[in-house]
């Protein structure tokens, strides 16, 4: 097996540095990359970009907490069932533990690190704090997250709806009814927030 | 013939005067379907119910009453949802079913004259055909027949579809063990209902009439003919005839399948005798069955049918084989079919009928199966047929039917442009209108609609009527309403809403016009397209002599086998790789998008391997055959082949060495390639990096591994032919043929092979075969896709990867997806274009969004009853994926597993395949992914799992067998 075309320093020039025949030839005579060969992806994350030499289909958890140090998100089960390594793309829930990186090339990714600081955390993440709704808090992340593209969709959810919204997030310590609380109050505060901001 | 035995005809109360309560006041009712059941001689197969906890579906919400008796098990409830949860409660277990072979098959002789066999075997001119009628039509097992029954003050009123009560109220008072003066019986029709009443109402009544009598109010039994085990259920028409000239001397009918049942399926389950049948109506039934014509010697007789189930369905089956027939004899004697029919026809008023009609329709003797030409590929034919019903003591009935057809020679779309059509009727009793009483031309326009479409609603007789069905059937098969004559000896348009008697004659009528148009001979309906057109391509002269080219072929095979004498082909010279910079860009970018429609790439890569170095190991049945690395390394590549060469290897599957390649590389499809597409390909692949990279040899077993025997494979399965477009067809028709016959293969891997591992064409073209593991789903009519694609469905799904009402690109087709987003969208909506002409035109977008909800509907109800386990797993493995309407939104697509193709398919190892491998990588990443679970669950819990899916998101199939064979069979293949 041909070695694998080195990553980062040998990355191809934009195309519009060149002509347009002489492009062309680039790209046909370039050597062919296996598959799923490491190449430079260009990552938003957290307002931020990032241009990392990955693989394409490595899990985007992977790369937030092993690359880019963003540890909100958490393995849990790796199979997409447990919640906790929800983030958010484009605002909308994902489970980035089963999706591949390439996936999220041009879409935002939101990690629990974009909502808010120790300082000024997220109306969501204060709602939490207020509630004292963990245990073990592994979970957490993944309420959180979930929560805030709850939010987002509809601002002032009714318990059952929250517990809807929730349902495919684990908890394994029971705190189940502190976490619909907090989510409650992360409503409240957000709204609050939201008119405070206004004037 | 007889379509009633009803003595009790003239007590119905007219449907305007009663109608029944509405739906909300009635309770539901659920029945349980014993496991196995199916009808044998027109008694059914009932395993044994051993035990049913009738306390604790006592105890459930909403439950009214528990029936179990014997054998029949159901529950009366306020919602259908707490009727369906309660008998799950019941956790009925039942004893294997009986198997058929423990009835002994009966022959009985219905109605004879003179000495038929004898006859039979005396002549010269004797002919044998068989004649097929799909009982429940096509849509057996969705379409609904709904009965209502309330029982108050000791009286029992049943509203039910038919007017044809016949035994019914005797065998309900048995039922219930009351007095028949207790029962009223009304004739109505519920608006939804689609199934044909004649088949299924009787049932549906006794099941109706059972529960309301236990609960004690007005209960609501809808049921399929697949809830009475008919929904496979077919009849069968042997005739065999002899004659002399135009002189049918002998006639012997023998029905096989299985009967219209004559007895309510209750019951037999309560093990209810049913009451005596009157001995004289028998006989007279008996002498109706004898074919209306003067024919000296014939023999009816039933075997291993029910002989005394004559209803109508069973009437109409009897007139399309009985009419079909003496067609075939008008045909081979030379007669004109309607003078061969008044030449043995010695009632007068059915001739007088006959001959009306056929001059209201201006029908002149010439030669039979002529199919004048009318402009382009289109043929037309006109068709005849009579049937005279005896339809009680006092009534009789005559009708005659010419219907005139156009048939597209090129895509078989039919349509059936006029009908003449008279009926006469002798019944003094002029009340006897049906539910829905259509007017003549209505039940005339509509059943000729059945006939042709491939509808899914074939065979429903008194159903919608056309103005709601208009939107659903596209302009562009040409089934519009055809032009109706009316003739006959008529007092008043009234009596004509006399019955479906009248449409008796129709579905003979119309194939014999088909025959008539194109010399095809369809002997069971419907007479859809897709039909008509295979029948007239195993009809066409240039395929016959491919077939005796094909046993030419096989001769010689054979003899190279015996002399093994093959000769190698010579190589060709090795040339020098071609100079960087040689060809120019634009025949560079040509050769790309070659390339790219070629899929080269998707068997040429190894997993995790460089594109095209090859190494990727094909499953075949003969083997494993292991790609070629198509770069143009000189050592391991293709480096130093001359374009002479790779034409040859494109075209004739020959290696540059003169070694013959497996015909896992698709030679066969490449060899339609142009030219000029050809060249650029080899400009292409040439012009690309070269990587040394070995791959494993090919090793087949013997006598797979002598090559040269493949000389004679090609012999036998290869036409070294470029692709000719077909004038007759539109450029974008041209343009989806080109790519997908050509560089697309698609049949590589959609199309069916036989056992020496050759494509099949002809009517298995593109019906499905399997690749890899996979099976690869048929992309013609005959698709399991539950709700059918659209043109744009198709585009949909080959440009992105996923399609709303069927699901993602997984397996194999994955990375053929992420080939053609190379290509211009043109393309591949040209491929979209040609494949979807491979199926029946599409229902319009309302039908296929209502369709698609109908399954989610099913789906949801089914998941009701199902728990365990294996639900568990579903809500925690892949509910937040697949749920809809659960949890929150995700990123990406929730592919609803409803209408999954996958899930309603034969096997399931597509299924497995997925929840195994997953889909780490579909073709569009904004899909979203699956992860694989090949390592977190264990052989017992997909087995589990695959049957959940099917109960839950395909509650309308049979379970699949030997799933466990199937999980570890897959779980040892390299996965792809």
């Amino acid at each position: 097996m041909a070695a694998l075309p080195p990553c980062g320093s040998e990355a191809p020039q934009p195309l519009a540095m060149k002509g347009r025949d002489a492009a062309m030839r680039e790209v046909q005579t370039a050597p062919l990359p296996p598959m799923n060969a490491p190449r430079p992806l260009t990552l938003h994350v957290n307002h931020a970009e990032h241009t990392l030499c990955v693989a394409p289909d490595t899990p985007l958890l992977y790369i937030l907490r092993n690359d880019l140090a963003c540890n909100g998100p958490k393995y849990g089960c790796g199979l997409g069932q447990c919640g906790a390594c929800t983030v958010l793309v484009d605002g909308t829930a994902a489970r980035s533990c089963v999706l591949p990186v390439k996936a999220v090339v041009g879409h935002a990714v939101t990690t629990l690190e974009g909502l808010g600081t120790s300082a000024q955390p997220d109306p969501v993440q204060q709602a939490f704090i207020d509630e004292q709704a963990a245990q073990c808090g592994y979970c957490l992340n993944g309420m959180i997250m979930t929560a805030k593209a709850l939010l987002a969709d509809n601002p002032d959810p009714s318990e059952a709806e929250i517990r809807e919204a929730l349902r495919f997030n684990l908890c394994r310590c029971g705190t189940h009814v502190e976490i619909v609380r907090a989510v409650q109050r992360a409503a409240v505060l957000q709204r609050e927030h939201a008119q405070g901001a206004q004037p | 013939m007889t379509d009633t035995l009803a003595p009790h005809m003239t007590a119905l109360t007219p449907a305007a005067v009663d109608s029944p309560p509405p739906f909300p006041q009635c309770l539901a009712a659920q029945v349980l379907r014993p496991p196995g059941l199916r009808w044998v001689g027109g008694q059914p197969l009932v395993a044994r119910l051993l035990d049913a906890n009738r306390d604790a579906a006592a105890s459930m919400p909403g439950v009214r009453a528990v029936v179990v008796r014997n054998n029949f098990a159901a529950v009366v409830a306020d919602s259908q949802g707490q009727a369906v949860r309660a008998t799950a409660a019941l956790q009925a277990r039942w004893a294997t079913p009986p198997s058929p072979e423990a009835s002994p098959v009966r022959r009985q002789t219905l109605a004879q004259r003179g000495n038929a066999s004898t006859a039979l075997e005396q002549s010269r001119a004797r002919q044998t055909q068989h004649y097929q009628w799909p009982l429940a039509g096509m849509q057996a097992a969705t379409a609904t027949c709904t009965v209502i029954a309330d029982w108050r003050d000791g009286t029992l009123r049943v509203w039910l579809p038919s007017a044809r009560p016949g035994a019914l109220r005797a065998e309900l008072a048995a039922l219930l063990g009351i007095a028949e003066q207790q029962i009223t019986l009304i004739c109505w029709q519920d608006a939804d209902d689609t199934a044909d009443p004649d088949l299924l109402a009787h049932h549906a009544a006794a099941d109706a009439a059972l529960l309301a009598h236990a609960a004690g109010g007005c209960v609501r039994r809808t049921l399929t003919a697949d809830d009475i085990g008919l929904a496979d259920a077919t009849l069968d028409w042997q005739i065999d005839s002899a004659r002399g000239g135009a002189d049918i001397d002998a006639y012997a009918a023998t029905l096989g399948g299985t009967a219209a049942p004559s007895v309510p399926l209750a019951l037999w389950l309560t093990r209810t005798a049913a009451p005596v049948t009157d001995v004289a109506a028998d006989r007279e039934a008996a002498d109706d069955v004898l074919p209306p014509y003067r024919i000296p010697n014939v023999d009816i007789s039933a075997a291993g049918a029910d002989s005394t189930g004559a209803s109508l369905v069973n009437a109409r089956a009897q007139v399309f084989a009985q009419e079909s027939h003496l067609d075939e004899i008008a045909a081979s004697a030379g007669a004109d079919p309607v003078a061969l029919r008044l030449g043995h026809l010695d009632d007068a008023r059915g001739a007088a009928l006959v001959r009306e009609v056929t001059e209201r329709a201006g029908w002149t003797p010439s030669a039979p199966g002529a199919g004048a030409a009318r402009g382009g590929n289109v043929r037309r034919g006109r068709g005849f047929a009579y049937a005279h019903a005896v339809e009680s003591d006092a009534a009789q009935s005559w009708s005659a039917w010419v219907a005139e057809v156009e048939v597209d020679g090129t895509t078989g779309e039919l349509a059936v442009t006029r009908v003449t059509v008279g009926h006469d009727s002798e019944s003094a009793v002029t009340a006897r209108a049906t539910p829905a009483s259509p007017a003549l031309e209505d039940m005339v326009a509509q059943t000729a609609r059945q006939l042709t479409a491939q509808s899914p609603t074939f065979d429903v007789w008194p159903a919608e009527l056309p103005e709601a069905s208009d939107s659903t059937l596209p302009a562009v098969t040409g089934i519009n309403v055809p032009e109706i004559r009316v003739a006959g000896t008529l007092a008043a348009r009234n009596t004509l809403s006399a019955g479906p008697a009248a449409t008796l004659p129709a579905a003979a009528a119309v194939a014999n016009a088909i025959y008539d148009a194109t010399g095809v001979r369809l002997r069971e309906p419907p007479f859809s397209a897709d039909r008509i057109r295979l029948a007239l391509d195993a009809q066409q002269p240039e395929k016959r002599r491919s077939k005796r080219g094909w046993f030419a072929a096989a001769a010689a095979a054979a003899a190279g086998l015996c002399a093994t004498v093959l000769p190698w082909r010579a190589p060709i010279a090795p040339v020098a790789p071609t100079e960087p910079g040689f060809y120019s860009a634009a025949t560079l970018e040509r050769g790309r998008l070659v390339a790219a429609a070629g899929d080269c790439a998707v068997c040429h890569t190894a997993p995790g391997g460089v594109k095209n170095a090859g190494g990727l190991a094909l499953e075949t049945p003969f083997g494993t055959v292991y790609s070629t690395n198509i770069t143009p390394d000189v050592g391991a590549g293709i480096g130093n082949w001359s374009f002479a060469a790779f034409e040859r290897a494109m075209r004739e599957g020959i290696h540059r060495d003169g070694r013959r390649l497996y015909p896992a590389f698709p030679y066969t499809a490449f060899a339609k390639i142009s030219d000029a597409d050809m060249q650029s390909l080899y400009a292409y692949l040439m012009s690309s990096e070269p990587v040394k990279a070995d791959v494993p040899r090919t090793e087949l077993a013997f006598p797979f591994n002598i090559r040269p025997l493949l000389a004679g494979w090609n012999l036998l399965f290869h036409r070294n032919e470029q692709f000719q477009p077909d004038a007759a067809r539109s450029a974008q028709w041209n343009r989806g043929a080109y790519l997908a016959e050509g560089l697309g293969h698609c049949s590589a891997c959609h199309s069916p092979r036989n056992a020496l591992g050759g494509e099949k064409g002809g009517r298995h073209y593109l019906t499905g075969g399997t690749a890899e593991g996979w099976d690869a789903p048929a992309l013609t009519a005959l698709s399991r896709a539950p709700v059918p694609w659209t043109e744009d469905a198709l585009f949909t799904y080959l440009r992105g990867g996923y399609a709303v009402h069927h699901g993602a690109a997984a397996g194999p087709m994955a990375p053929v997806v992420e080939e053609l987003a190379l290509l211009p969208e043109s393309d591949v909506r040209a491929i979209a274009h040609y494949v979807a002409s491979f199926s029946a035109p599409p229902p319009a977008p309302a039908e296929i969004t209502a369709q698609a909800a109908q399954y989610e509907r099913r789906s949801a109800e089914a998941a009701t009853t199902l728990g365990g386990p294996a639900a568990r797993l579903y809500q925690s493995a892949c509910a937040v994926c697949h749920q809809s309407d659960q949890g929150m939104r995700q990123f990406g697509v929730k592919p609803s597993l409803a209408l999954n193709t996958n899930l309603h398919s034969d096997r399931p190892d597509n299924v497995i395949q997925v929840l195994l491998q997953g889909m780490p990588a579909p073709p569009n990443s904004t899909l979203g992914a699956m992860p694989s679970y090949a390592d977190s669950l264990d052989d017992q819990q997909i087995v589990a799992l695959t049957q959940y899916l099917r109960a839950r998101f395909a509650p309308d199939k049979p379970a699949w067998q030997d799933v466990e064979a199937a999980v570890a069979r897959l779980r040892a293949a390299p996965a792809h």
